[in-house]
């Protein structure tokens, strides 16, 4: 035997692991056993956490509206906004075509759920397609005002409905780089809670955040390490959980009812109505009437994530209206009662002598977009009645 | 491995190598409990890490090196500190036999395991390892995650340290140091 090994059996003589120690250890063994190990829970309370937060990001219930006593049929609706796009040889009819926002109709079309339109019994596919064609018209218009669409003129709504797959395909092929997205889509792609409003780059780095903590604290419990050095990551983690779980900031319009909400948020609306609303490119707005008959003139704007409100004008005011400088847009707004049928952008200093007419119906809510000539800044609106006497 | 086979192989190795363990223990600490409570300590750790053991090396060699993981954490540890602290003052206060007086009393193998004792902890574990351990070089080397060179030099000096009375002992060894 070794000498060491031997001197020390002699001398330890008394060192024995003792039975009552052997039994412990048996016991804590067994509760080890059971406890299936701090990374079985890791992973358990992630998924839990995962199954939490996608149930608080989800949109919020969408309000479901009666289509019953909408005024018009999308079928009427329909037809004369296709009818107006075929148009290429009256600047003054593609001008007017082009004033007009088709969302309103896109939303019915899509959601078959619409206050202002009537909506027909449609296939998944064809109301994707048609709001889609409704979006590649306007955008050919817009793109390439005087030239002949690519798509034959048809005149019945149901051969339109048959064809739209197609007619959409033909479109798709000019415009790869704009595509469409269904207001579906876009509300798909909302996040109602602080983390969905944030930009997609300080997302990614709040993931990588906590999935690198996330692992750093594995480690630490699987090495056994100091509970205060568990516990730091911990703490990180749970900082970075708090933007799931608040509410965004903005909110945003992709329907009807998220447009009432989020003016909702900045203003206090007794008994909120939307008497119209309609998108132009990165901008959407809105009319709202209250039962108290106050106006208000929300405007969106469209960022990274969805259309976030910008502005919102109020008064009793019959028109309003808000400049999109970079497409030399003048958008007009007159509200339900206002007696106009004709308002005139009237050029004032170097424009003096050019008169841009818009041509409205009495009483009923409209949002109207103009396009203007260039360098047409200097330029008041006059309004006129149906009878061609001046209002206001 | 299953369950029921790692508890197996617990009580296996616990009976096999337990005593051995306390006293390996022993040796750095110098408190017979503390050194149960150490083994017991190494035992569990052992039992949580057995699903990582393939049975590539011996499972004493697995187990010895446990067992000088958890001694260095404990000397690494504030526990043992505050011990060593309050230890010295009571020597201080209580000295009754001075302590050539203590090292006369000893027989000779009392005198070389207090020597291996007060070895430190470097040479100590090389000691116990491959003496106390019956280790090959080799398993000495993996055990302390050292190379064998090392270890080489780290016994020959640990050796020289202990004095004439190893000289003896050393001879089954002689080719390895």
């Amino acid at each position: 035997m070794d000498p060491i090994r031997k001197a020390m059996g002699e001398v330890y003589g008394e060192g024995h692991f003792s039975k009552h120690r052997k039994q412990e250890i048996m016991k804590a063994a067994r509760r080890i056993r059971g406890r299936k190990g701090p990374f079985a829970v890791a992973i358990a309370v992630t998924i839990m956490a995962v199954i939490l937060l996608f149930s608080l990001v989800q949109p919020s219930q969408h309000i479901s509206i009666s289509t019953e006593e909408a005024p018009e049929t999308v079928e009427t609706a329909y037809m004369e906004r296709f009818a107006a796009a075929m148009v290429t040889d009256d600047e003054k009819a593609i001008m007017a075509y082009l004033s007009e926002s088709d969302w309103l109709l896109q939303r019915a079309i899509e959601s078959g759920e619409s206050a202002f339109y009537r909506s027909p019994e449609l296939t998944p596919r064809e109301r994707r397609d048609l709001s889609a064609l409704l979006y590649y018209m306007y955008l050919w218009r817009i793109e390439v005002q005087g030239a002949e669409p690519p798509i034959p003129n048809i005149t019945s709504f149901n051969e339109i409905r048959r064809q739209s797959a197609s007619l959409v395909q033909t479109y798709e092929e000019f415009f790869p780089d704009k595509p469409f997205i269904s207001s579906n889509q876009e509300q798909s792609w909302l996040l109602n809670t602080y983390f969905g409003s944030m930009s997609k780059h300080n997302q990614s780095v709040l993931i990588w955040i906590i999935i690198g903590f996330g692992a750093l604290f594995i480690l630490n419990v699987r090495m056994k390490s100091n509970w205060f050095f568990k516990a730091i990551p911990l703490l990180i983690i749970l900082m970075c959980v708090v933007p799931f779980l608040m509410p965004a900031a903005e909110k945003y319009a992709y329907d009807e009812t998220s447009i009432i909400a989020a003016v909702l948020e900045e203003e206090e609306l007794e008994g909120p109505r939307l008497t119209d609303a309609a998108t132009f490119g990165n901008h959407r707005y809105a009319l709202i009437t209250t039962a108290e008959g106050l106006n208000y003139f929300a405007h969106f704007l469209k960022n990274e994530n969805g259309y976030v409100l910008w502005d919102v004008k109020t008064g009793k005011e019959h028109v309003m209206d808000a400049l999109q400088s970079q497409w030399r847009r003048q958008v007009i707004a007159v509200h339900e009662g206002h007696a106009i049928a004709t308002i005139n952008l009237v050029g004032e200093y170097e424009n003096e002598g050019t008169v841009i007419p818009v041509e409205i119906e009495e009483g009923k809510p409209a949002i109207r977009a103009i396009i203007k000539p260039e360098n047409f800044n200097s330029f008041h609106y006059d309004y006129y009645n149906s009878e061609g006497e001046k209002v206001y | 491995m299953e369950p029921e086979e790692r508890e197996r192989r617990l009580i296996e190795t616990m009976d096999q190598y337990g005593d051995d363990i306390v006293k390996l223990c022993y040796t750095y600490v110098r408190n017979w409990q503390t050194a149960e409570d150490l083994t017991q300590d190494s035992f569990l750790r052992f039992f949580r890490s057995l699903h990582t053991f393939r049975g590539e090396a011996n499972i004493k060699t697995f187990l010895y090196r446990i067992a000088i993981n958890v001694c260095h954490d404990y000397l690494m540890s504030w526990k043992y500190k505050k011990v060593t602290i309050t230890n010295a003052f009571q020597k201080l206060l209580h000295t009754d036999r001075s302590t050539e007086q203590v090292v006369i009393s000893m027989d000779d193998s009392a005198r070389l395991v207090s020597a291996i004792e007060q070895l430190p902890p470097k040479y100590k574990d090389v000691i116990i390892v491959f003496h106390f351990g019956e280790m090959s070089l080799e398993e000495t080397g993996v055990i302390l995650n050292l190379p064998i060179n090392t270890v080489k030099t780290r016994l020959r000096r640990a050796r020289q340290m202990l004095g004439i009375s190893l000289q003896g002992g050393e001879e089954p060894y002689g080719s390895d140091s």
